[in-house]
């Protein structure tokens, strides 16, 4: 039953978005909590890198994103994409509005359990260290969010794909360097092709 | 952005509520007939030019769907708590689903006419047969076929449903790991067949053929190839002079005039104003699920429960199609040289029917359609189905690993199976709570309960279609989803046939109760066959639309 409902979180089928039913959800628990949605207005993109995160949350972040797509050879990590600055930039947005609050509570959170259970700064932390803190929110041991952590860690993970992944003119797969590294060419110029 | 006449503001022949597989057909036959007709579409009228690849904008925000904090469902599972959801959303933008679907277009097979007697004894199931016959609805598959253009080969295969000819365009071109599945499904003594599409395999009617971007399903086709309504009926209907599409038109209400006939619609202007189209016919192609609500939001004196609810059957036997997916993983180094696809990216579109009735099976045998494709090659789906393949999900070194691995080392190749959906008393639409969408329009809930007998036959579709990766040679195999819904095909909220007591339709989809009224998205449909239903709804479109004009002659 959790893996289904896995599935209908996260994938979609025929361009129906997966954020949208997370998104959903928080909507309606903040109804029920009798708590308006957060007003967070809609901005252009902001010329400094980042227009909602405030730098110590950058510092989390930018940790936490490089965990979750750490660099390969030949395959760069999400902070080397700029996936981050994407998310930054979708959280401004009018459909994030839901969510960008507890995307800031969940990354105060990280670095919070990082200081009780480690003793360090989420970003002080050995990379084994940081992903066993991670893997407390995925799993949903981390305790006193306004949702469970897991929703946290999903929320997360689900912007980082797409900010590592998706097209640069949001702020993120910067220099399509993720495209570049696995040879995807969303524009499909075959180079031979000459159909009509 | 809009072209063609516009008729604010006057009484025309005929308002057509959604431009999509059920509604663009009517609109585009009648106004070739010399009717005046006005299509009221809630979504915008996108061009060629909104359509590139760019998946967060396509496949995960609000280009075809609303967004849920705007305009939700309520569906509740198996008995659950309502939850807000866009399931049941197909597409709002002029030219409906049919702009971003894949283009599958199977015929129904003639059994699937007859099945309420097949399954008359099956208990929380209420299958019904049709009026028609799959013999009245031929002509008309034809016609879309010809009419839009649809790529196919004909005599492919024993099971294939009867047919009068060719198909008007030759097969799209084929991947070479196409072979893999024939090979597989041959060696279990099953008919491998291509699945006809409704994508243009060479120039056809002034329209570009396919340029092979393999990205159709989620996506708008930026060269025309793809046979959407926008592209294929659309031009030619507002070409009459005849037929206005007005989009950001959201429809809220099914007016009844005293005399018991609709004398129009209305609806919330692209400004949000209520507005009223009056029309001498009115016809809903919304969807099922949005049909049905229109419907039970229409209350006049005359009609408490909803206009043409008198059976109190609007929003009842809702179907959709049971789902599985499979996944077989082949690695690239031991694949002969001959199946290593290169650009550009041609089809592999293979199909097996041999267990469209499956063996064995005493009770409930309908089996369906096991179609094999290519997985969507989206980036970010595909590193989230990479992710997911394991609980709990895969990230880290672990996900990079995979995706590396995926695009570099192996091909895989997925099914999906398109199961007969089995209509019962617990699955229906209804609009009977408090929550309304941004309009202020009281919102449907889907009531979902699949049938067991459904979800068994669908788990024994998965594992033949995992029988073909195996014979095929695949290094390792899976499925998913299955006995899951695939809310896009929607079928049954206004059934059609015979009997008032029994359906909301007459076998002309024109509402028993109200004569001037008609229906002609899936909602008719009283099972859902084994197949994608978009050419049936089109087809049998066409088909009411000869019935509408013979109707408004009399």
């Amino acid at each position: 039953m959790i893996r289904r409902e896995a599935i209908v979180w996260l994938l979609k089928m025929s361009g129906v978005t997966s954020t949208a039913v997370i998104l959903a959800a928080c909507k309606k628990e903040e109804e029920a909590a009798g708590r308006p949605a957060p007003d967070i207005p809609t901005k252009s993109a902001p010329k400094a890198d980042y227009g909602f995160f405030q730098p110590s949350e950058v510092a989390i972040g930018t940790a936490m994103v490089a965990r979750l797509i750490p660099a390969a050879p030949g395959f760069p990590s999400a902070k080397e994409t700029g996936a981050l600055r994407f998310i930054d930039r979708e959280l401004q947005k009018r459909h994030f509005a839901p969510v960008a609050k507890f995307v800031r509570q969940g990354l105060t959170f990280l670095d919070r359990v990082a200081k009780k259970e480690k003793k360090k700064a989420f970003t002080e932390l050995s990379v084994a260290d940081q992903d066993e803190v991670l893997r407390a929110f995925q799993t949903g041991r981390v305790r006193g969010l306004r949702y469970p952590s897991g929703r946290f860690f999903q929320i997360m993970l689900n912007l980082t794909l797409e900010g590592h992944l998706g097209d640069p003119k949001y702020g993120g797969n910067q220099d399509q360097k993720a495209w570049k590294a696995l040879g995807i060419d969303p524009s499909c110029d075959h180079g031979d092709h000459s159909h009509g | 952005m809009a072209d063609g006449p516009s008729f604010l503001g006057e009484e025309v022949d005929l308002c057509v509520v959604g431009s999509g597989a059920g509604g663009a057909p009517i609109a585009h036959a009648l106004s070739g007939a010399g009717a005046k007709v006005v299509v009221l579409e809630k979504g915008p009228w996108y061009q060629k030019e909104d359509f590139d690849h760019d998946e967060i904008k396509n496949a995960r925000r609000d280009m075809w769907a609303p967004l849920v904090m705007d305009e939700p469902h309520l569906q509740t599972t198996e008995g659950g708590p309502r939850q807000p959801t866009n399931n049941g959303w197909i597409a709002n933008n002029v030219g409906g689903g049919t702009v971003h679907m894949s283009g599958y277009f199977y015929r129904l097979h003639p059994e699937d006419f007859r099945l309420g007697r097949r399954y008359a004894g099956l208990e929380d199931a209420s299958v019904a047969d049709w009026p028609i016959g799959y013999e009245e609805l031929a002509p008309y598959y034809d016609k879309v076929e010809k009419t839009i253009g649809v790529s196919g080969a004909a005599g492919a295969h024993p099971f294939e449903p009867p047919r009068s000819g060719p198909y008007p365009l030759p097969p799209v071109a084929t991947n070479p790991l196409a072979k893999l599945v024939e090979d597989g499904a041959r060696k279990k003594g099953w008919h491998p067949f291509q699945i006809p599409r409704a994508v243009l395999s060479r120039p056809y009617k002034g329209r570009s053929g396919c340029v092979y971007c393999d990205y159709c399903g989620s996506y708008g086709c930026e060269s025309g190839a793809k046979s959407s309504t926008l592209a294929a009926l659309v031009p030619e209907a507002v070409a009459t002079g005849r037929c206005e599409i007005r989009p950001h038109s959201m429809a809220f209400e099914v007016v009844i005039d005293a005399k018991g006939r609709a004398s129009g619609v209305r609806y919330y202007d692209s400004d949000g104003k209520a507005q009223m189209q009056k029309a001498r016919v009115v016809c809903l192609a919304a969807t099922s699920i949005e049909t049905a609500r229109l419907l039970l939001n229409s209350r006049p004196q005359s009609f408490p429960d909803g206009v043409a609810n008198g059976s109190g059957l609007v929003g009842r036997n809702l179907s959709f199609s049971t789902l599985a997916k499979g996944f077989g993983e082949f690695e690239r180094a031991k694949l002969p040289k001959g199946l290593q696809p290169v650009p550009p990216n041609h089809f592999l579109d293979r199909a097996i029917q041999d267990h469209y009735f499956i063996d064995g099976e005493s009770t409930f045998d309908k089996g369906g359609t096991i179609h094999y494709i290519l997985p969507h090659r989206n980036a970010i789906y595909t590193a989230e189905r990479l992710a997911k393949r394991h609980e709990p999900m895969l990230w880290g070194e672990a996900l990079t690993k995979e995706i590396k691995r995926y695009y570099a080392e192996v091909h895989q190749v997925e099914f999906e199976i398109f199961g007969e959906f089995l209509p019962g008393p617990k699955t229906f639409v209804s609009v009977d709570g408090d929550t309304k969408d941004k309009f202020g329009i009281p919102v449907a809930t889907i009531h979902l309960q699949r049938h067991p007998a459904a979800i068994r036959n669908a788990r024994t579709l998965a594992s033949l279609g995992v029988q073909v990766f195996e014979a095929a040679g695949a290094e390792s195999t899976w499925t998913d989803a299955v006995g899951g819904t695939t809310y896009v095909l929607q079928h049954g909220t206004c059934r059609f046939g015979s009997d008032p007591s029994r359906s909301v339709l007459d076998p002309d989809c024109r509402s028993h109760e109200v004569k001037n009224l008609y229906v002609t998205d899936g909602s008719f449909m009283p099972s859902s066959g084994g197949v994608p239903t978009t050419l049936t709804i089109l087809a049998n479109a066409f088909r009411v639309a000869d019935k509408m004009i013979e109707h408004m002659k009399g």
